[in-house]
């Protein structure tokens, strides 16, 4: 399902030594360089920078590439990409899954096209 | 404090790496616009021009390989005319060799060269490379065609003919008086060689020579003999020059052709031209 151009583009960066407490709501991609405690939905792809930090019980995006630290489920249907420097404790949700050499990833994951098969 | 005119770029990597931005004060844009529309100038020019000399040196490759190809062309077209002009040589030699040598006079149409330094330039002794067998033939020919005796030992008027009565002897003349003055050089019609030297009350100074083609030339009344016998001469070779030696009237050389020691007619009657 291809999303329009609007929703694909990163328009939000919340930047180092940033801190955030509360939920966020992106129209399009967001990029994580700072510290988010609450809940995250954003409609395009999500960065998590090395030095980003995210703690909370839903992180909801099309895309996410998580180069820092996430505490909490993540639901993102495109794909999930944990880099060398990705910390997770959570479970994951998507149709694809790359965990690169060096990620730490303490939870379950899922795809939801085969969760849709066994129901 | 105040807030400065200027912009930010900011770079934002889509994997873990730290985003960059950089920040750019009013004149900072303006340099930087200014250097891009440089840059773009000079890209936009050198691909223009870089393109169009690129186009010309290989305009340029293609008239030098041109003009190399025009040259060889030339050489060959100057070649092709010196053979032209050798023909008529050639044709000269291949007549000679067929031994039509009243053929050889005709004059035959060289090529049609016009321009007088080149026509200087074809007129030098020419050795045709068309055919050196032919060459060699020719050669070898003329060599042993210069063993039969052909005109006269001295250029001059004839005063008395082959065959003519002569009435001191009371019988036919056994070849031709040339009149000359004395001192003129006698020539050997033939090459051979000297065969006798003699000094003779009737003859006086006289010299034979045997041409080793069934030839024999004798001269005689000489002033004075510039070889001896057993010499080899050449056709053409000085033998000594002209008096009046002996039983003569004026300075005049008697000149007797035999072939095969009988006396002949050394003037053939349809050719008027007399070699020298």
């Amino acid at each position: 399902m291809p999303k329009p151009e609007a929703e694909q583009k990163l328009n939000t960066i919340i930047g180092p030594a940033s801190r955030i407490a509360g939920d966020i709501e992106v129209q399009g991609g967001l990029r994580v360089d700072g510290t988010v405690e609450g809940k995250i939905v954003a409609t395009g792809p999500l960065t998590v920078g090395q030095e980003g930090s995210i703690v909370a019980p839903s992180v909801t995006a099309s895309s996410a590439t998580i180069g820092g630290s996430v505490e909490g489920d993540i639901e993102a249907p495109e794909r999930i990409r944990l880099e060398p420097s990705a910390r997770v404790i959570g479970n994951i949700i998507t149709r694809v899954l790359i965990i690169e050499e060096g990620a730490v990833f303490a939870g379950k994951s899922d795809n939801p096209e085969l969760s849709k098969g066994k129901e | 404090m105040p807030t400065k005119h200027g912009i930010t770029i900011f770079f934002v990597p889509h994997n873990r790496k730290d985003p960059l931005s950089v920040r750019l004060k009013g004149w900072q844009v303006l340099a930087a616009g200014i250097i891009f529309g440089i840059a773009l100038v000079l890209f936009v020019l050198g691909v223009v021009f870089g393109g169009r000399s690129t186009r010309i040196m290989a305009e340029n490759r293609a008239i030098r390989a041109e003009n190399e190809r025009l040259r060889e062309q030339r050489l060959k077209i100057i070649q092709l005319e010196r053979e032209l002009a050798g023909t008529s040589e050639l044709r000269r030699w291949m007549l000679e060799m067929v031994g039509a040598d009243e053929l050889a006079q005709i004059p035959v149409m060289t090529a049609g060269v016009t321009e007088p330094r080149l026509t200087a330039f074809f007129d030098r002794p020419f050795r045709s490379r068309l055919f050196p067998e032919m060459e060699e033939a020719a050669e070898a020919t003329r060599r042993r065609r210069d063993f039969v005796p052909r005109g006269l030992p001295v250029k001059g008027t004839i005063t008395a003919r082959f065959g003519e009565m002569d009435h001191r002897f009371l019988k036919p003349h056994s070849g031709v008086d040339i009149a000359a003055p004395r001192g003129t050089p006698v020539l050997s019609t033939a090459t051979g060689i000297i065969a006798e030297v003699i000094s003779d009350p009737v003859l006086g100074n006289a010299v034979e020579i045997d041409h080793l083609s069934g030839f024999t030339t004798r001269y005689a009344h000489l002033e004075l003999i510039s070889v001896k016998r057993g010499d080899w001469v050449e056709r053409g070779a000085k033998i000594g020059t002209v008096g009046s030696t002996g039983r003569a009237e004026g300075a005049h050389v008697h000149y007797t052709l035999l072939e095969s020691g009988t006396p002949i007619n050394p003037i053939n009657d349809n050719k008027i031209a007399q070699e020298g």
